[in-house]
């Protein structure tokens, strides 16, 4: 097993399990961690939203980003690990896990890469070190499958190639940005700005949010809905010009008026 | 403590903030759904208008719906709807019709229970959505306080609790709202005695958090706070049957009605029709500047909204599950 802490990075698991006391909480890989501390990322801002508003309440979703103190964080909600309890939680409820990774040494954004590109592949939830134990969660350091340690990290490019500009996918294109993120040189990556997110895979934000987070790779079935923003804002852009011209009028009565009565 | 009821955000305009307490998977985000659905039925005549102003509010509550929906048909019945894990807000626009953007925002922080009983960025959150918030709704698990001796009701509800942090809130100073509002009470509500009964063991159990605010010192334009109860049936079809016994505790347990039973809301424009009255005498008591009078002279907004929103705000129940416990001037007809 590979160490992560040798990898700069450190992984935050939330899960429920069956009974009444186990809902769903924080478990750090490194025993050593505050599992707590996973929630003081999730509530840092980057591009000025939090990561649980980066991420929808009931569908998957995967964010990787440079937080503004230019620490790399990848998170990737709603998975279902193999051995998750069918039975779900004490109402019965499917239970689900999310992952956190924090990169906290210089080169740490790789093994972060690497699970995100294996989140948009689909294997993620199957890799995740957790287990159920009397139907409660555990992290399983037998784990064979984690930490991530996929070839890209190993065979990523070592010189910079073409940076991608805030590109919109379709959802079914994951694979290609999978491909993209695997093909991120080290220099790419050292050279992404703070507070930027790289990838957003998440139904749950609209084309006009996306446009101002400006996500290096964003996947997003809304199409249909630009035209609904775009007639929306015409809209308003017309009631603002009639404002300011009402106003520019009405301003030159009173400097007429002014004129004419002193 | 909220500077007015309808704060003004630079990005969405004039704000009512709407902090939702209670256990996670209650039923809050449910509420906001039929409220949705069925707002543009309730509002009758009243050119208003309630639109989801975002996406994230879009999307997550059609999910919500079709969950509903099919709880409603008695299918997944003992299932539930999976409850949020986070401090989520949802952001709804309300206007004149047609009017775009909105003139106002409701936005509604939803507190899961389970975050009054820790701390860290998250709690803080909470602390600092209650701070900005006019309009506290705790929810009521309703089977929960009226059933098998009330044995679940302090770990499910965690009424000392959420008193606790509305006091904390409250001695705060400003003029605020508390709704109380009992969900998944179709079973009580179907009689006018039990409503009377649902009644009453909400007022017992939240008498201490009723008393303090009936004692808040009342001055003029000083703090003070209202308490309304309001019972909203989010799904109308079911009702609940019985609790089973789920290893070391209990899950709840639904059935339909009657056969064919399907989604049918009742009341959930209640606690809406009740903030809107709150918010609309507080929006005439605020101070406006010079700039805000000529903008609401020159589009007549102000006079639209304000007529749409106090003939709205006047079918507000208030009996059979219905109630004022403390009484404040903007609960006044406008």
């Amino acid at each position: 097993m590979t160490d992560p802490v040798s990898l700069g990075v450190t992984w935050y698991f939330n899960t429920a399990g069956i009974g009444e006391g186990d809902g769903y909480r924080w478990l750090s890989y490194e025993t050593h961690h505050d599992p707590s501390a996973a929630d003081f990322v999730l509530m840092a801002p980057v591009a000025g939203l939090t990561l649980v508003e980066l991420t929808a309440e009931r569908n998957p979703s995967i964010v990787l980003a440079r937080n503004h103190d230019s620490r790399f964080v990848f998170y990737a909600t709603r998975l279902v690990p193999p051995g998750v309890p069918e039975e779900g939680d004490i109402k019965n409820r499917r239970i689900s896990a999310s992952v956190l990774g924090v990169a906290t040494a210089d080169g740490g954004h790789g093994p972060l890469v690497d699970a995100a590109v294996s989140a948009l592949e689909g294997d993620l939830a199957r890799s995740l070190p957790l287990n159920w134990t009397a139907g409660s969660p555990a992290v399983d350091h037998q784990s064979s499958s984690w930490p991530m340690t996929r070839d890209g990290t190993a065979s990523r490019p070592q010189t910079a190639g073409h940076r991608p500009q805030s590109v919109r996918l379709p959802p079914t294109s994951r694979s290609i940005a999978a491909t993209a993120l695997a093909s991120l040189s080290a220099i790419d990556l050292d050279d992404l700005p703070p507070d930027q997110i790289l990838l957003l895979d998440n139904d749950a934000l609209g084309l006009e949010e996306l446009d101002r987070l400006r996500p290096w790779w964003a996947i997003t079935p809304l199409v249909k809905e630009q035209v609904t923003i775009a007639g929306n804002s015409k809209s308003g852009d017309w009631q603002q010009l009639a404002l300011v011209l009402g106003l520019a009028a009405f301003a030159a009565l009173v400097a007429i008026l002014l004129w004419a009565f002193l | 403590m909220p500077e007015e009821i309808l704060a003004k955000d630079p990005q969405l305009g004039r704000v009512m903030d709407v902090t939702m307490l209670g256990p996670r998977g209650v039923g809050k985000t449910s509420l906001l759904v039929s409220l949705y659905d069925q707002f543009h039925e309730v509002v009758g005549s009243t050119p208003l208008e309630l639109t989801t102003s975002d996406h994230a509010t879009r999307t997550t509550l059609d999910q919500y719906r079709q969950d509903l929906r099919a709880f409603a048909r008695g299918v997944r019945r003992d299932r539930g709807i999976e409850g949020s894990v986070q401090l989520r807000k949802y952001i709804f626009g309300l206007g004149t019709q047609g009017k775009r953007p909105p003139q106002m925002r409701l936005r509604f922080t939803d507190g899961p229970g389970e975050l009054l009983a820790t701390s860290g960025p998250m709690r803080e959150a909470l602390d600092a959505a209650v701070r900005a918030s006019g309009i506290l709704l705790v929810a009521v698990d309703s089977p929960v306080l009226m059933e098998a001796e009330q044995q679940h009701n302090d770990r499910v509800n965690q009424p000392e609790l959420v008193m606790e942090f509305i006091r904390d809130a409250l001695a705060e100073g400003g003029q605020r709202l508390v709704v109380i509002v009992p969900l998944k009470c179709e079973k009580y509500v179907a009689s006018v005695a039990g409503a009377r009964e649902l009644r009453d063991a909400v007022k017992e159990r939240y008498e201490t958090l009723i008393k303090n605010i009936a004692d808040l010192p009342v001055r003029q334009d000083k703090a003070a706070a209202g308490v309304v109860l309001t019972s909203v049936e989010t799904v109308g079809s079911m009702r609940f049957s019985r609790f089973e016994p789920a290893g070391d505790t209990y899950r709840e347990v639904f059935r339909l009605a009657q056969i064919g039973g399907s989604y049918s809301p009742r009341d959930t424009d209640q606690p809406l029709r009740w903030m809107l009255r709150f918010l609309i005498n507080a929006y005439k008591d605020r101070s406006k500047t010079l700039g805000e009078r000529f903008t609401d002279w020159w589009s007549f907004t102000d006079t639209k909204l304000t007529n749409g929103l106090q003939k709205f705000a006047a079918d507000c129940k208030e009996r059979d599950g219905f109630e004022v416990f403390v009484r404040h001037r903007y609960l006044d007809l406008p």
